[in-house]
């Protein structure tokens, strides 16, 4: 694990985190007013504890999470992930269904509708009534629609883990390894337990760093899980 | 769907109203499937394709009979799903659009005095095509509400976003008295994708309990006819 990765894990133990670990966590660049103002307001209205900001731009990283839940919202680099691509082509769909007016941009554009990002094949005919088998025959069918309908060339976002275990094509990105910010697909996921609220989506780190670096990190696996270093044996 | 009892003793129900079963089923030999659905439309939805959805690309025809108030002796239920396109587009599909659109078809049967020769007909079952076999078991819950079970079954196969909503509704309405940090649901959701099922085991499992309880309770609570589990076990092999 390198120094950055390390100062990760130590950073992930507290709910509070400066501005540079929201951006690398959830693509989210601070100050911005218009979604601290919400997020604010919602802490004021909705939680028991109203705390969710300390000085020089110090948040509590839970709270947030609950501001996006609550609010059905994603931040626009895992709204991203959730469709398989890179974020620089999820901004450019955005502005070719904006430009068509098919949807309207969220008051902030750090943030997407989560059902908008959930329905975004709705947008595509062939698409509206399709069922998808899993995660990667939905992102696969969904950047074909793209970029038939739009013209859209999208750029996939592959997991990390999946490529380095030698999946064939590796899966699509889902999340993002909150220790290395590698994408990370569904299959090659270890939650970790760093004392976040159970309604929130646990933070995961790749499979692959999990072993690699298993007796840093297993104290940190959430409970429950049964995961044991058994590939290294296998690869050796 | 209106396929409500009143809670009259006894009687039969179809959808539409003027449902005739013997005009209704498609013929397998001599019929497509957009020709039977075409003429289904035109018989008993007077051309409007839309009055036989219970989803933009799911449609229905139904017959049940039921005995001593809530008692399901006989359930007849045609269901077409379209892919690519809805209902009304399917309806109204050319050559050129065939590739495109593709159907399938579902038949819950159940009928209490065709019981078919021993253990070669599974009580209840579902057909896949119009003709005899195979006929799958279907598996319905111990509360015997077999129609809703259906429905359920149908949505979570081909409408599963709105199936979700449903769940997510169903538990946020029964476990409203949780804290708000101590909602395990997209957890559990986020578990299921991830095929974390050790974590569902492990972890989950008192919740996920929960969670089936309150679905079932929402279907059952909606749907009065059943038939007995205990019935169903003893006529079923293996």
């Amino acid at each position: 694990m390198n120094q950055k990765q390390k100062k990760r894990l130590k950073a992930l133990e507290s709910r509070w985190c400066d501005q540079k670990l929201l951006a690398e966590l959830y693509g989210i660049h601070l100050p911005d007013e218009a979604l601290v103002g919400r997020f604010r307001s919602w802490a004021a209205r909705f939680r028991r504890n109203r705390t969710v900001a300390r000085k020089n731009h110090i948040y509590d990283r839970h709270a947030l999470e609950g501001y996006f839940q609550f609010n059905k919202l994603l931040p626009v680099k895992w709204a991203a992930a959730r469709l398989g691509m890179e974020q620089d082509s999820f901004d450019d769909l955005l502005n070719i269904l904006g430009e068509q007016s098919l949807i309207v941009r969220d008051v902030t554009e750090q943030t997407a509708h989560e059902i908008f990002v959930r329905d975004m094949h709705k947008f595509f005919p062939a698409l509206s009534y399709t069922v998808f088998s899993d995660h990667n025959d939905f992102c696969r069918n969904l950047h074909k629609a793209v970029q038939k309908d739009l013209g859209l060339r999208v750029k996939p976002v592959r997991c990390v883990a999946s490529a380095a275990f030698g999946d064939d094509p590796p899966d699509y990105g889902y999340d993002f390894d909150c220790i290395s910010s590698e994408p990370l697909g569904l299959r090659h996921q270890v939650w970790l337990d760093f004392g976040k609220p159970v309604n929130l989506k646990p933070d995961v780190c790749s499979e692959k760093l999990f072993l690699e670096e298993y007796e840093t990190l297993s104290q940190f696996m959430l409970a429950g899980q049964e995961i044991q270093p058994v590939r290294e044996q296998a690869a050796g | 769907m209106k396929l409500n009892t009143w809670g009259k003793p006894r009687g039969s129900l179809t959808f539409p109203g003027n449902y005739d079963i013997s005009d209704g089923r498609w013929r397998y030999s001599a019929e497509t499937s957009d020709v039977w659905f075409r003429r289904i439309v035109d018989t008993f939805f007077r051309g409007y394709p839309t009055c036989c959805a219970i989803a933009d690309n799911i449609g229905m025809l139904a017959l049940i009979k039921w005995e001593e108030k809530t008692n399901l002796v006989y359930a007849n239920i045609q269901t077409i799903i379209v892919s690519g396109g809805d209902l009304e587009s399917f309806y109204l599909s050319d050559d050129l659009e065939k590739d495109r659109l593709r159907c399938q078809y579902l038949r819950l049967d159940l009928d209490m005095k065709s019981l078919g020769p021993l253990f070669k007909e599974p009580f209840p079952h579902i057909h896949s095509n119009p003709a005899h076999e195979p006929r799958f078991a279907f598996s319905f819950g111990d509360s015997g509400n077999v129609i809703m079970d259906f429905l359920e079954f149908i949505y979570k196969n081909y409408r599963y976003d709105e199936w979700m909503k449903w769940a997510e509704n169903v538990w946020r309405k029964n476990a409203r008295e949780a804290g708000e940090e101590d909602d395990p649901f997209e957890g559990i959701v986020y578990a299921f994708k991830a095929g974390k099922a050790d974590l569902l085991q492990n972890r989950f499992s008192k919740d996920l309990k929960r969670l089936k309880s309150y679905l079932q309770q929402a279907k059952d609570s909606s749907y009065p006819l059943r038939v007995k589990k205990e019935l169903r076990d003893l006529l079923n092999y293996p």
